[in-house]
């Protein structure tokens, strides 16, 4: 069997803040068109974790490897030059500008003369959300007089613009009614069938579980281990979130 | 002409709007007690002297949208430093006017990088950090203040109180600069970076926004628009003095939050600076001239301010 180069890979993770060791030896990888799964309880280190591969806190100790490539990320500006983007679970939108200004915030398209360029912007914006969620029409208001579904097309369509190849999640659908969790879901699909991986940040399991193709548990900041979602139950996996011990441990 | 429904709601819909209003009010309520007498006089006086605070105002407008806890008190300070270093250095001729030009944009760029590094270096906040630099700024312009007697260079007092058809000059410029800085703050990186940092810091670096470096330039920029304050306001009355700056220092507040401003950052308003300016002037005309006492303005403007605040803060909870 040939061995697909992974998108990513996490090896030997260290973080620490202060005496807190909030993420320790911990190695996950990701396959291209896969969905992985980082679960576990509040302060289990997993969006720590992730947070070192988007550049927003860089680690202390350990390797990043994209499409087998040692690199560093330091900055989310380095993230951004591998394909990474990140949705974050508060939405991290600026509340007066419009969706468009949103979308191309810290990258805005200029005109010639160095100014911005507001009408390309709309209508590059318009084009990419209209993919996403096409009754979303009004997207010159300010996001803050926007549904949590509309925000978060906002913040998709922000990443999938950008041409990424890595997506990280964070509680995607923690501010979402069922209709939007829904249509989240199935805008996952679609960027899986386009060959973007996701990292998937959740503590509903239930979520996680219909969507991850692989599930990775952490507690107290160790890895506690990686299953399948097709040869694993959920009560397997609420064991290692609570437990941390892995069943398939002997197994594997 | 009649506005039309919805046109009307728009209008009264813009921040800037009201301050506008008001100062045709407090403008009405003079004349009509004068019985019409000065009306032009009053509105070319307060085109003169709103437009000192215009250019402070604007500066201002720029440091608090940066957001919550951004502000800079060293704009009195800075005022008095730039009128008093370029009154000796120009001397009274028009010999050294570009120098002097030059030196006081020297001043504002020094002033402005000192409380930036202040707050982002030691960490202090902007509060006390602009106000202990003003102290700092202010000593120096005393040690200096021997330039104090120098009359201002011919050019420069003539620019400044120049008049075209009753209109003065340096307000003209001044309405240039202010629509200048409308189109930094809507149409260019910079301006949407201050507002994406005011409304949520967190999300601009995210983003992926230098947030640190459009802090700096904003507090430059605040400092080179008080020094160019200093420079006019010298040609103006007739030479520097080292308390012209004092009132300013609540003026600029003011102005920026009259006008429309957001005080929590992230929404800043142009056209409303001017309103309020000319608003803030009126008003104590009006006081003026209805014989009311020093104190009397002071607690009106005070009360002025408070209530658009609250006026501000009550529509913000609505959303």
């Amino acid at each position: 069997m040939t061995k697909q180069t992974p998108l990513v890979e996490m090896r030997n993770i260290h973080k620490r803040f202060g005496g807190v060791h909030a993420v320790r030896d911990v190695s996950i990888d990701l396959m291209p068109g896969e969905v992985v799964g980082v679960v576990g309880h509040n302060g289990a280190g997993k969006t720590v974790l992730i947070k070192a591969l988007s550049g927003a806190i860089p680690c202390d100790e350990g390797k990043i490897i994209i499409n087998g490539q040692s690199v560093e990320i330091k900055r989310p500006r380095d993230a951004r030059r591998y394909g990474i983007e990140c949705i974050y679970q508060t939405l991290a939108l600026s509340d007066n500008l419009d969706a468009p200004a949103n979308l191309f915030l810290g990258r805005e398209l200029m005109t010639r003369y160095g100014m911005l360029d507001d009408g390309a912007m709309e209508n590059e914006a318009r084009k990419v959300i209209q993919r996403l969620n096409p009754n979303f029409t009004n997207i010159k208001d300010p996001v803050r007089n926007m549904s949590g579904g509309q925000r978060q097309s906002v913040a998709i369509a922000r990443a999938i613009y950008f041409n990424a190849k890595i997506l990280i999640m964070d509680e995607p659908t923690a501010a979402l009614g069922p209709q939007e969790t829904a249509m989240v879901a199935e805008l996952i699909e679609q960027l899986k069938s386009e060959g973007i991986g996701i990292f998937l940040i959740s503590h509903d399991l239930h979520g996680v579980f219909d969507l991850a193709d692989r599930i990775s548990v952490m507690k107290n900041g160790r890895l506690v281990g990686t299953r399948r979602t097709d040869q694993v139950s959920k009560d397997e996996v609420l064991g290692m979130i609570i437990l941390g011990k892995n069943p398939g441990e002997q197994v594997q | 002409m009649i506005l039309k429904g919805p046109a009307l709601e728009r209008l009264f819909k813009k921040p800037w709007i009201w301050s506008y209003l008001g100062t045709l009010i407090v403008w009405l309520i003079t004349v009509s007690f004068t019985k019409g007498q000065g009306a032009g006089d009053i509105i070319t006086a307060a085109l003169s002297f709103a437009t000192f605070t215009v250019i402070v105002g604007l500066g201002q407008m720029f440091v608090i949208t940066t957001g919550p806890g951004n502000i800079d008190l060293s704009i009195p300070a800075n005022i008095a430093l730039s009128g008093a270093v370029t009154m000796k250095i120009m001397d009274g001729t028009n010999d050294m006017l570009v120098v002097g030009f030059l030196v006081a944009m020297g001043c504002g760029l020094l002033v402005g990088i000192f409380n930036y590094s202040l707050i982002r270096i030691l960490k202090i906040p902007p509060i006390i950090a602009t106000l202990s630099s003003s102290f700092l700024v202010l000593s120096t312009a005393i040690a200096y203040g021997r330039g104090l007697k120098v009359k201002p260079p011919p050019f420069l007092a003539d620019f400044t109180t120049e008049m075209v058809y009753g209109v003065p000059m340096l307000a003209l410029v001044v309405i240039g600069l202010a629509f200048g800085l409308s189109v930094v703050l809507h149409r260019t990186l910079y301006g949407r970076s201050v507002l994406a940092i005011g409304q949520n810091m967190r999300a601009a670096r995210l983003a992926g926004i230098n947030v640190e470096r459009i802090r700096f330039a904003t507090y430059v920029l605040s400092g080179l628009l008080a020094s160019l304050c200093g420079l006019a306001l010298a040609g103006f009355s007739g030479g520097a003095s080292l308390n012209m700056g004092e009132e300013y220092l609540l003026a600029s507040i003011a102005v920026v939050v009259i006008g429309g401003t957001s005080v929590a950052g992230g929404r800043a308003n142009v056209p409303g600076i001017w309103g309020a300016s000319l608003f803030m002037f009126l008003l104590v005309t009006m006081l003026n001239t209805l014989g009311a006492s020093g104190g009397v303005r002071l607690i009106m403007t005070g009360l002025i301010i408070i209530a658009v605040i609250t006026a501000a803060g009550g529509e913000k909870q609505q959303h």
